[in-house]
């Protein structure tokens, strides 16, 4: 048997019978993981919350001014939605008309709406919806001005249908909903598209490859430093072994069990941050926008996020090397690695609720070049064209990634991995603190 | 007896901060002899043991095993020494004879060769069906008769270990001194172990060499070293020269 599937053998023995090793990969993982949602959950609501706030105020263009439409306006006011009308002629120029009424949601009723109506004939509202700061929130927005129009249609339909004595089914979708998204002056057909492209790429696929690295993490490093508990370390120095095969064996196995984790935490995290979109938006029952899946991403932004993950994946997992490598002991691993994951965390987090739209080239450059914020700016840099960035923020985590696997190497293969212990350097911390 | 095996030329190691693990040491360890380093703690033995187990490297000086560096060539010299650190474990969740086999594999591919040395594993640590428990309920005498198989099962050119009884109840350090001399008579296994039992170095030891604060003070077989210093016992010898040194 190769040696690397010698210790893999010994890292699963070691994984199911050592409680130690079974706390890192149960207990400490969900008290981290229900924190963060319960972090993340928070900040979603809190934007929702806001969304629903922003749209309290839409902009409309009357082309048609009869009776239906002027009934769509005095609809939302009923609702308590502060209308403001604009000239006519702002409907050749979308993003003027958005300036100018100073709203996120903007509806042109056509001319011909309330006669179309009346004959029963299919008409429509057009919806644009100004996103700015390309958060996970502005989702929410073009779901509630949507929505808007969709309990008018309810409502005219339930009307008429009462007024002519006929079954509602037979004017059921009277109103056809024609949404767009208006970024940076630019108008974007199938904002649910566009919203399913910013959750999955800025929000899930950072998120799930994050607790994939956090769990991989706790794993590493407590296997490592399991070697040391139990003075097998010095032992495991003086075998004609290559080292580094011990410690890809035990990358391996972290890796392995966490993808296993990964997808169940995953689809508990889709389920609960699914419940929390639901949750501000009083208009009638939420339909989801459709997930598309990676399809719907551009080719150049998929391959600049999944080199990215990868590197944010090799990144992480080779600062948990290090840490796991240095730690005298379990507890000290664990206390280090959590102390690390906290603010690295934070730095996956806050770019979720950051608009770049504002900053300047160098500026974009400079924030595509930060470990793991970067995942989360990828889409976005793509949003505003900022190809280089991009590019940047792809690459620049598999450099990092390499320059640490590296340096590894480079200790791994000398007297630093024995003689370097991190516990006295904790032990100073603590006490200056 | 004449062939070298462990060569130490002027061996100095300085750890950071400058603290001196060993200043200027030579000796010479031969081929089937059983070597023995005394001195007391914080005398350099062990810092010199893990230089020739390539886990430390010599700020200065040379150091070879079988002829190859133990700097420049530390692959070739991990295949021909098997190691005891003092304060050594095994994997506890781990049974005794699963922790054998995880060892041999890490020496050999093949199954049969991987079976031999499991075999001898269980002939030297004498654990018989306690092999079968985890590590984990094993005493300290158990552990160590484990970790002493351990390192002689894979019939290694050299056998460094750093106080094989260190800890040990008089019963348990009485049968791993007899493991390693009736293993080294039947094998010829070349042996370097430190130790602070005169006692035991006197029985093990074919030559030994006192150290004191990084530094060699002598070299030769316990009988000469007696005759030499004028002295009944090897603590004699040894407290002289300590006392020598000091001065």
């Amino acid at each position: 048997m190769d040696m690397f599937w010698v210790f893999v053998e010994k890292e699963l023995k070691s994984i199911v019978r050592d409680p130690k090793i079974v706390i890192a990969m149960f207990i400490v993982p969900l008290i981290i993981i229900i924190i963060f949602y319960a972090i993340v959950g928070h900040g979603i609501q809190q934007q929702i919350a806001q969304a629903v706030k922003e749209s309290g105020t839409v902009a409309v263009i009357d082309l048609d001014n009869d009776i239906h439409s002027r009934n769509f306006i005095s609809f939302l006011r009923q609702l308590g939605v502060d209308v403001r009308l604009l000239d006519e002629n702002l409907h050749t120029n979308i993003s003027k008309a958005l300036e100018v009424s100073g709203t996120k949601i903007l509806y042109i009723i056509p001319m011909g709406f309330s006669k179309n109506i009346t004959n029963f004939s299919i008409t429509s509202i057009k919806i644009y919806v100004k996103l700015g700061s390309l958060t996970i929130g502005e989702s929410g927005i073009i779901d509630l001005a949507t929505r808007l129009v969709e309990r008018f249609n309810e409502n005219i339909t339930i009307t008429i249908a009462s007024e002519k004595g006929i079954p509602a089914e037979f004017i059921k979708n009277a109103i056809v909903r024609r949404p767009y998204a208006v970024i940076y002056n630019r108008v974007i057909e199938n904002p649910y598209a566009l919203s399913t492209l910013l959750s999955l790429s800025s929000f899930f696929i950072p998120l799930i490859v994050l607790m994939l690295i956090m769990l991989a993490s706790q794993l590493i490093v407590t296997s490592i430093a399991v070697e040391k508990e139990e003075k097998m370390f010095e032992t495991l120095l003086s075998l004609p072994i290559n080292r580094m095969n011990i410690i890809s064996a035990k990358l391996f196995v972290s890796i392995s069990i966490s993808v296993v984790y990964m997808i169940i935490y995953g689809l508990a995290l889709f389920g609960y941050i699914f419940q929390i979109l639901g949750i501000g938006i009083d208009v009638g029952s939420l339909e989801m926008p459709q997930m598309l899946s990676l399809l719907i991403l551009q080719k150049d932004l998929a391959i600049s996020l999944i080199l990215n993950t990868i590197g944010l994946a090799i990144f992480m997992l080779m600062i948990s090397l290090i840490l796991g490598v240095f730690a005298e002991d379990v507890r000290t691993a664990q206390a280090l690695i959590g102390n690390i994951m906290g603010p690295l965390v934070l730095l996956a987090y806050m770019p979720m609720f950051v608009d770049i739209s504002g900053a300047n080239q160098l500026q974009r450059m400079l924030l595509s070049l930060i470990p793991i914020a970067n995942t989360v700016f990828i889409p976005k840099l793509a949003i505003v064209n900022d190809l280089t960035s991009m590019y940047m923020a792809a690459l620049s985590n598999i450099i990092y990634g390499i320059i640490l696997f590296l340096f590894i190497q480079r200790i791994v293969n000398s007297e630093t991995i024995f003689t370097m212990k991190l516990k006295r350097l904790k032990k100073q911390k603590i006490g200056e603190t | 007896m004449s062939k070298e095996i462990v060569s130490v030329d002027n061996l100095t190691k300085i750890y950071p901060g400058g603290v001196k693990g060993a200043d200027g040491v030579t000796f010479t360890v031969r081929k089937g002899e059983v070597f023995g380093l005394i001195g007391p703690n914080g005398a350099g033995k062990t810092t010199v043991l893990r230089i020739i187990a390539t886990i430390l490297q010599p700020s200065s000086g040379k150091v070879t095993v079988a002829g190859y560096d133990v700097v420049k060539e530390a692959d070739m010299v991990r295949k021909m020494i098997s190691y005891l650190p003092e304060d050594a474990g095994a994997y506890k969740y781990l049974t005794g004879l699963e922790f054998m086999k995880f060892i041999a594999r890490l020496y050999s591919f093949k199954e049969s060769d991987i079976e031999k040395i499991v075999r001898e594993g269980i002939q030297v640590s004498g654990l018989g069906e306690r092999l079968k428990d985890k590590i984990k309920s094993y005493s300290k005498g158990m552990l160590r008769r484990l970790l002493v198989a351990r390192t002689l099962m894979v019939n290694p050119m050299l056998a460094i270990l750093d106080e094989p009884t260190s800890g040990l109840d008089v019963i348990n350090a009485m049968q791993i001194r007899n493991t390693i001399k009736s293993y080294t008579r039947e094998r010829g296994v070349t042996i370097l172990m430190s130790s602070h039992n005169m006692l035991e170095v006197e029985y093990l030891c074919d030559r030994i060499g006192i150290i004191y604060r990084g530094r060699m003070l002598a070299i030769g077989e316990p009988r000469e070293l007696k005759e030499l210093y004028g002295a009944q016992n090897l603590e004699e010898v040894f407290v002289k020269l300590i006392e020598s040194a000091s001065y």
